[in-house]
């Protein structure tokens, strides 16, 4: 481990996120908040660490496949702590943990939040706790390696680190170029977003605020009912297209954008993405009209928000889904584990795992009428190599592991079954909202210190996909 | 520029780190799934898995859009088909390593039409350096033209009894103007100062007129060192084209061979060498044939194990001068330490070839040194380049960049910091890869 490029670049990372935090203090100047002061000072203590970081161990060596583990995965743990800073400055939690927890929540998108109520914080607090959403979802160390000068090949190493899937793909033959183009798609949608909400009636503000929960799949809102809030058709169907599209590939969408709209409708996952999703939305609809509601229309209007919402890990809520009927309950819990795709900004198993996952067990079945057949697994026309099947397989394990040890210690710590497992899927899965105690209409406030420092460490591992992160605790990883 | 390269071994994946640490958009292509992979970790390029003659993975890696494609797997074939197929889609510049000289001599498989700019082979290129090395008066590792032959490179191991050792280099006088250009120190290249001092175990880059060229040993205090009889070990292609060339300068030579076969074709097309077929690992075998007595000993075997043994074995009985080839790039700092004179490595080479003739134009001739971390670079400076009719000290070249000579008509300058630039000189820089863009900013002035 060479442990001054790690920290030179940790350095550099530290400093952007401290420039970052130049908006939030625009927004505390211009309405005069009294907050003012919380910002300068987390600026000044995140940019000057950064800074002391990068100038102290100044290195040139290149980034190997282990300095990009450890960059990664510490980058996410700094990039937490500094982005709680301004709420612990401002007086937002009672606790560093809380602080941390709403930080760290904001960062991997999940959107859990233990902030009561939501309403009446200054808005630059608000403004804050819906950004860091942002730089999270196409993710801070993806925007280093656009940033950074040459990192050359070392660039790669951060970018597999960080991007959901099993095997980035390459936009572009240098990985700056295509760490660009990845952030250039997402501005780009972000911007049209806004432009969407602002012109059919919400204020700049919240235009701004609901991108930021929408574009990175968080789910973080400045309003005490979510999207509900508002109660207006118009706003749900904005958000419902724009989380769609934030849960999809977005090297895919780069190619739609370049008039290469058969790729879209061509790629295995993205079609299974939106069956998935369309099943979801129909079944659960049918179930409401039943139960709930009158109209088959007002059902599927809450059955589609909610799933896509569910399904691509956003965690935007219009409608109490904890009081649905059973059924429809089911299908959220299990797409809180399905998540999004490959390369987008969603969280969870990604649906191409599921999908490749699906097809290895078929492939066993065939393997017991046929036992001497060589069948590899095809997505489209491509073969799946092997080693990305046991990298799969072994994903697969290890999500569903920590998600039982995981709930395991909140039941002890005093939570019944439902909110429980709930709690840790929709962490695990960077999803926010539950079911139970943690539904819907209810915050993670409650939860016991301890509850809380677990689920904050589920979403780290989630948004990271487990590997990049567990790897720091395997001693041979830092032996010389 | 968009480059594709077919074939990611060694030779390919040198040239890509090169041209991809010069901001150029790099593709490689890579037919084992292995290879492609330890490619895609180490190097900023994009790959693709793939046969590079196929038309379908050409087209996969955007061939409509590019303009260089270098092909350089193990076989010339598909090196050739490549070429041809890159041709048909308009590709402007085409790179082939072609080894079999069989090709290159039938004037029915014309450049034009197979649609191939260069050809390279590299064990030519390689046997022609071994010569150069074997030729100079005195015992160095490397040596290289610059300037049409007006200025010699080359790099010279320091020894215990070097002359100079220790001593600043702003407090030596040699007797004929000379650059210490560069020194490689615990495996870096170091750009020195006035104060850095020589000590025992670098390797100094020197840079000398050429007239002076054969008058080094007087500067060493050495006798010349006199090559009339080599022996060869191996009877690779290298060890072939070498013997062939030595024999037209009138060195006696002997060469060694395992393969009886082989060694009865070699002595048909070799009538003026003497070929012996015999174990050259056998040391009674060496000394029977008179080891003991010969001046030069190059190993070309197709074994870099080999390659070392005999030559140290060589060294050790007494040979003058002993260069081994390998080719495995990273043996290659530990080869030059434990006592071998000289080294050559085909790789490089190749990619010095490659790189030389992508950068024709503005760049003149090129050098890689040691791993390719560092370059030497000769070029014309442009009218328009900020750089002239100022003092070298104001010129504010990127650090570890140095100016190792300037040649104005027939007359070379080893500059000092108050030498001048003038429009149309042609310079000689030695500077870390990672520079060289900035570089050709400096001295084009922005032209395209």
């Amino acid at each position: 481990m060479k442990y001054k490029i790690v920290l030179n670049t940790l350095g550099s990372l530290l400093f952007f996120l401290g420039l970052s935090m130049l908006f939030p203090l625009l927004y505390a100047i211009y309405y005069q908040e009294p907050v003012i002061n919380a910002f300068i000072l987390s600026m000044v203590i995140t940019s000057l660490s950064g800074f002391l970081l990068w100038k102290f161990f100044p290195s040139k060596e290149p980034i190997g496949h282990k300095e990009g583990f450890a960059i990664a995965a510490l980058g996410w743990i700094l990039a937490a702590g500094f982005g709680a800073l301004p709420f612990l400055f401002a007086g937002t939690f009672p606790s560093f943990i809380d602080a941390y927890f709403e930080s760290m929540s904001g960062f991997t998108t999940t959107g859990a939040t233990v902030l009561v109520p939501i309403e009446g914080n200054p808005y630059s607090i608000l403004f804050w706790r819906d950004f860091i959403q942002w730089l999270g979802g196409m993710g801070i160390i993806v925007l280093v390696v656009a940033i950074l000068p040459a990192l050359g090949a070392g660039g790669m190493q951060l970018f597999k680190s960080e991007v959901p899937g099993p095997e980035p793909d390459r936009l572009k033959p240098r990985i700056k170029e295509t760490a660009k183009l990845l952030w250039g798609v997402y501005i780009l949608f972000s911007v049209l977003q806004v432009a969407c909400l602002y012109f059919t009636g919400m204020s700049l503000f919240d235009a701004l605020t609901h991108m930021f929960g929408t574009m990175p799949t968080g789910g973080f809102t400045p309003r005490n009912l979510s999207v509900g809030a508002y109660d207006n058709p118009v706003f749900e169907n904005i958000i419902i297209l724009f989380m769609f599209i934030a849960g999809a590939n977005f090297t895919l969408h780069y190619k739609a954008l370049h008039g290469n709209l058969k790729s879209l409708f061509k790629d295995r996952e993205f079609l299974f993405y939106s069956g998935v999703i369309l099943f979801s939305i129909l079944a659960i609809a049918t179930e409401l009209r039943f139960y709930i509601y009158n109209s088959i229309f007002t059902a599927l209007r809450y059955a589609s928000f909610q799933v896509v919402s569910i399904a691509t890990t956003t965690g935007f809520v219009t409608a109490d889904y904890d009081i649905w009927p059973a059924f429809s309950k089911s299908v959220l819990l299990i797409l809180m584990f399905i998540g999004g795709c490959a390369g987008s900004t969603g969280g969870a198993i990604k649906n191409i795992r599921v999908l490749l996952l699906m097809k290895q067990a078929y492939r066993e079945f065939r393997k017991l009428i046929h036992p001497q057949a060589v069948s590899p697994i095809r997505l489209g026309d491509k073969v799946v190599s092997e080693g990305v099947m046991r990298n799969i397989t072994g994903f697969f394990f290890l999500y569903i592991f920590i998600f039982v040890i995981s709930s395991f210690i909140m039941t002890i710590l005093g939570l019944d079954i439902v909110s429980a497992m709930a709690s840790v899927a929709a962490t695990l899965g960077n999803v926010g909202p539950g079911l139970g105690l943690v539904g819907p209409v209810q915050t993670y406030a409650f939860i016991p210190p301890l509850g809380k420092i677990v689920l904050t460490l589920c979403m780290l591992l989630g948004r990271l996909e487990i590997y990049t992160v567990l790897i720091l605790v395997v001693p041979e990883f830092w032996r010389k | 520029m968009k480059i594709i390269i077919i074939g990611a071994g060694k030779v390919g994946c040198q040239i890509a780190k090169t041209l991809s640490s010069e901001n150029h958009d790099v593709i490689l292509i890579e037919k084992n799934d292995t290879i492609r992979q330890s490619a895609q970790n180490n190097l900023d390029v994009l790959t693709i898995l793939g046969n590079g003659a196929n038309v379908r993975t050409l087209e996969e890696a955007g061939i409509k859009q590019t303009d260089m494609l270098i092909a350089v797997t193990s076989s010339d074939e598909v090196n050739m088909i490549a070429c041809m197929t890159a041709k048909q889609f308009g590709v402007p510049q085409k790179i082939a390593r072609i080894r079999n000289p069989e090709y290159l001599y039938a004037n029915a498989l014309s450049r034009d039409k197979l649609g191939i700019d260069l050809t390279i082979n590299p064990e030519r290129a390689t046997a022609k350096e071994i010569v150069k090395l074997l030729k100079s008066p005195i015992n160095i590792a490397q040596v290289q033209s610059f300037a049409g032959g007006k200025v010699q490179l080359f790099e010279l191991k320091v020894e215990e009894d070097f002359p100079f050792i220790n001593q600043q280099l702003k407090s030596i006088i040699f007797k004929y103007p000379i650059l210490v250009a560069a020194m490689y120190r615990d495996d870096k290249i170091i750009i020195p100062g006035g104060e850095e001092k020589i000590i025992k175990g670098d390797n100094l880059y020197i840079l000398i007129k050429k007239d002076y060229f054969s008058g080094l040993n007087e500067i060493l205090n050495e006798k010349p060192l006199n090559m009339q009889n080599v022996m060869i070990l191996g009877g690779s292609r290298i060890g072939i084209q070498t013997a062939a060339i030595l024999a037209k300068l009138g060195i006696n030579t002997k060469l060694i061979e395992r393969d009886k076969e082989k060694c009865e074709k070699i002595a048909e097309s070799l009538p003026r060498t003497l070929i012996i077929n015999g174990d050259g690992t056998n040391i009674d075998l060496l000394k029977s044939e008179g080891i003991e007595a010969i001046d030069g000993f190059v190993a070309v075997t197709g074994f870099d194990e080999d390659n070392l043994l005999v030559s140290l074995l060589a060294k050790h009985l007494g040979t003058k001068k002993v260069i081994a080839k390998v080719d495995r790039i990273n043996y290659v700092p530990i080869l030059e330490k434990i006592g071998v004179d000289a080294v050559v490595n085909p790789r490089i080479t190749t990619a010095s070839a490659i790189l030389r003739f992508i950068r024709r134009g503005k760049i003149i001739s090129l050098t890689l040194l040691k791993e390719g971390e560092a370059e030497v670079i000769e070029l014309i400076v442009s009218p328009h380049s900020k750089i002239i009719n100022k003092p070298l000290k104001k010129a504010n070249l990127p650090q570890d960049t140095i100016i190792g000579a300037i040649v104005r008509k027939n007359e070379v300058i080893i500059p000092h910091g108050n030498d001048i630039i003038q429009p149309k000189d042609r310079i000689i820089i030695f500077a870390l890869s990672s520079d060289i863009k900035k570089i050709e900013k400096i001295f084009d002035g922005g032209e395209k």
